[in-house]
């Protein structure tokens, strides 16, 4: 039956290329969704995961945006007295604390970067954010005119750089953490400091206090006996111009905005896929039935019952099948554009989209493709082959 | 050998009125025979064959088919017996409209042990198609295809052959050579049923016998 299958669907051009239309459309759109939200939820439980501090403090201020604060590079050029620090040394449960200060780049000629994006400041004397890279390259610390980039940050590695006027060279790259963190260049505190008191272009941010008593943000880590919301709760209820959150819960409130919408999309697609089952029966149903004289010879020939239900389900998985396969392809395509406008346009946190990912979900379109003609096609195919092939030739002429 | 018995044969649908295009009819073909059966237009000669074929169960009577009740044979036993001893010629030329004039050669000894390129080469050639054997069938004249569907139906080397209109779309030259391969497949041991309305067709078949409202009579 192979072969009759195979020469309906590639010679019966303009029914096959609708049927394959269809299939390829509901695919694309499946793989599309699988894509996109599968990819920013494991971005946002990688970004969880690789964080390394359960809780950030940040200053308690209007314009302070703690998640374009964790899950972007973008300048956050937010202040808070360092001396602050000293209010948490008494909660029970911080295993360890470290602070950082955020100064920028600028698209100046003082930085050959040529973006303006964040410059962070990490203590070395306190830091375990960094800690492992340090570990795994045996170095203690950034000298004063040394800078650490992150896995996002392009083709710097082995480069001199300039930085707010001064020259850098650049000593490594982190690995990926689906965060801001990937954005992000590394100096040693010091020196971040005494690049953003030097610069021209920042001036207008010390009018009240150096950057030597600022610091930027606080991370935590917790340890194992205590829960990281409780300690944020602690601090925030010590009534100090900061507040604390807890990233696991940053993390699961956009999951949360982010699963409420992604059963609107499913509602509608599963909508789509109603409609697409419906067209396909209708297809395979009116395939049938164009086609029953030749079912009636089939039968005349020699041809079982069950000759004629597989030739229609054969046909209707080399339609499903090609439709899935190219829908699958044209999704599997279509997602990396779609994934950096999303995290452009929602600077939403976006793990790389890697071609493991793009074959299994290429094979699940295919899949979801068969299953979807397989079932469409079950009953035209019945249909087919129990109709007696006197009836199908003649439809009860008498002569 | 008696090849096919028809006994009592009686065939009726209720469409609305009830209409019984076979009433108890009976004859038998042994090898050899050449038999034609002739009557008006939508008088029931058609079901006779398809009745014959398996395709068409009987209301009344039986049918025995190389000696075989048909009656106490399974589907697929008649599908099989359809594929491997039995010739039908519809009386619309019916073919695979997605195959060329050789796979839909080709394709029906996929049911069949028969397997004869040779035959193919052979039966294209007598029905003057080998020039068309890539074409589909709609690139082929209302003759070709009434041509290739008796050449199709001659593939297996039937031992019953039954043809319904064989020779319609069909000018004298290939009436001639069509009557002549029904004729070949009797001298070689099968029978042939051929339906007609044509006097003149039918008069070249050893048994003749006209069929009307429902009764099948011998014609001498």
């Amino acid at each position: 039956m192979w072969f009759l299958a195979w020469r309906n669907s590639s010679r019966r051009k303009g029914q096959s290329v609708l049927t394959i239309g269809i299939t390829a459309l509901t695919i694309f759109t499946f793989v599309l969704i699988i894509v996109v939200f599968s990819t920013v939820q494991s971005s946002l439980q990688l970004s969880t995961n690789r964080l390394g501090a359960d809780l950030i403090v940040l200053p308690n201020k209007a314009e302070v945006d703690s998640f374009q604060t964790v899950f972007t590079a973008k300048p956050s050029n937010h202040y808070m007295k360092r001396d602050l620090l000293n209010n948490f040394a008494g909660i029970a449960g911080i295993e360890q604390m470290t602070t950082q200060f955020y100064t920028q780049t600028l698209n100046e000629s003082c930085c050959s970067v040529g973006v303006e994006m964040r410059l962070v400041g990490y203590d070395p004397e306190s830091d375990f954010i960094l800690a492992p890279w340090f570990v795994t390259q045996k170095k203690s610390s950034l000298a004063d005119d040394e800078i650490l980039v992150g896995a996002r940050v392009q083709g710097w590695l082995g480069n001199r750089t300039r930085l707010l006027g001064e020259n850098f060279t650049v000593v490594g790259q982190l690995g990926a953490t689906g965060s801001g963190m990937d954005e992000t260049t590394f100096v040693n505190i010091a020196t971040a400091r005494r690049l953003a008191a030097n610069s021209q272009y920042l001036q207008h941010l010390w009018t009240e206090n150096s950057p030597d008593e600022l610091i930027s943000s606080v991370l935590i880590k917790v340890d194992t006996k205590h829960q990281a919301i409780d300690i944020a709760k602690a601090i925030n209820k010590m009534q100090l111009p900061v507040r604390a959150y807890a990233t696991g819960d940053l993390v699961s409130s956009i999951r949360k905005q982010i699963e409420a919408i992604q059963q609107v999309v499913i509602g509608i697609w599963l909508a789509l896929l109603m409609v697409a089952a419906l067209a396909l029966i209708g297809r395979f149903t009116a395939l049938a039935r164009e086609r029953k004289k030749e079912i009636g010879l089939l039968r005349a020939i020699g041809g079982q019952k069950t000759s004629v239900f597989g030739l229609v389900i054969l046909e209707s998985g080399i339609l499903a099948g090609t439709g899935g396969l190219l829908g699958s392809v044209a999704g599997v395509l279509a997602a990396s554009p779609l994934l950096k406008l999303l995290e452009q346009s929602l600077q939403l946190p976006v793990t790389q989209w890697s071609l493991s990912s793009a074959l299994l979900c290429a094979l699940w379109g295919l899949i979801l493709a068969l299953i979807l003609g397989l079932a469409s096609s079950a009953y035209p195919a019945w249909r087919s082959s129990a109709v007696s092939p006197q009836e199908t030739l003649s439809r009860g002429e008498l002569d | 050998m008696t090849i096919c018995r028809v006994d009592s044969l009686s065939k009726h649908y209720t469409m609305g009125e009830t209409v019984k295009p076979l009433d108890n009819v009976s004859f038998s073909l042994e090898a050899g025979d050449f038999v034609a059966i002739e009557g008006p237009s939508g008088i029931g000669k058609s079901t006779l064959l398809y009745t014959i074929a398996g395709l068409l169960e009987p209301s009344e009577g039986r049918i025995y088919l190389f000696e075989k009740d048909t009656a106490r044979l399974s589907e697929k036993e008649k599908t099989r017996m359809r594929a491997e001893k039995i010739g039908f010629v519809f009386q619309e030329a019916i073919l695979f409209q997605a195959l060329t004039v050789k796979e839909n050669l080709f394709f029906p000894q996929k049911f069949n042990k028969k397997k004869d390129p040779a035959q193919i080469a052979y039966l294209l050639d007598k029905f003057g198609l080998t020039d068309r054997i890539n074409f589909l069938p709609y690139q082929l004249s209302v003759g070709q295809r009434r041509r290739l569907v008796i050449a199709r139906a001659l593939l297996n080397e039937p031992m019953l052959l039954l043809a319904d209109e064989p020779t319609n779309d069909l000018n004298e030259a290939w009436i001639e050579i069509i009557m002549e391969s029904l004729a070949d497949v009797s001298k070689k041991g099968g029978a042939v049923i051929m339906v007609t309305h044509n006097a003149q067709l039918a008069m070249q078949a050893g048994k003749r016998y006209y069929l009307q409202e429902g009764k099948l009579a011998a014609i001498n």
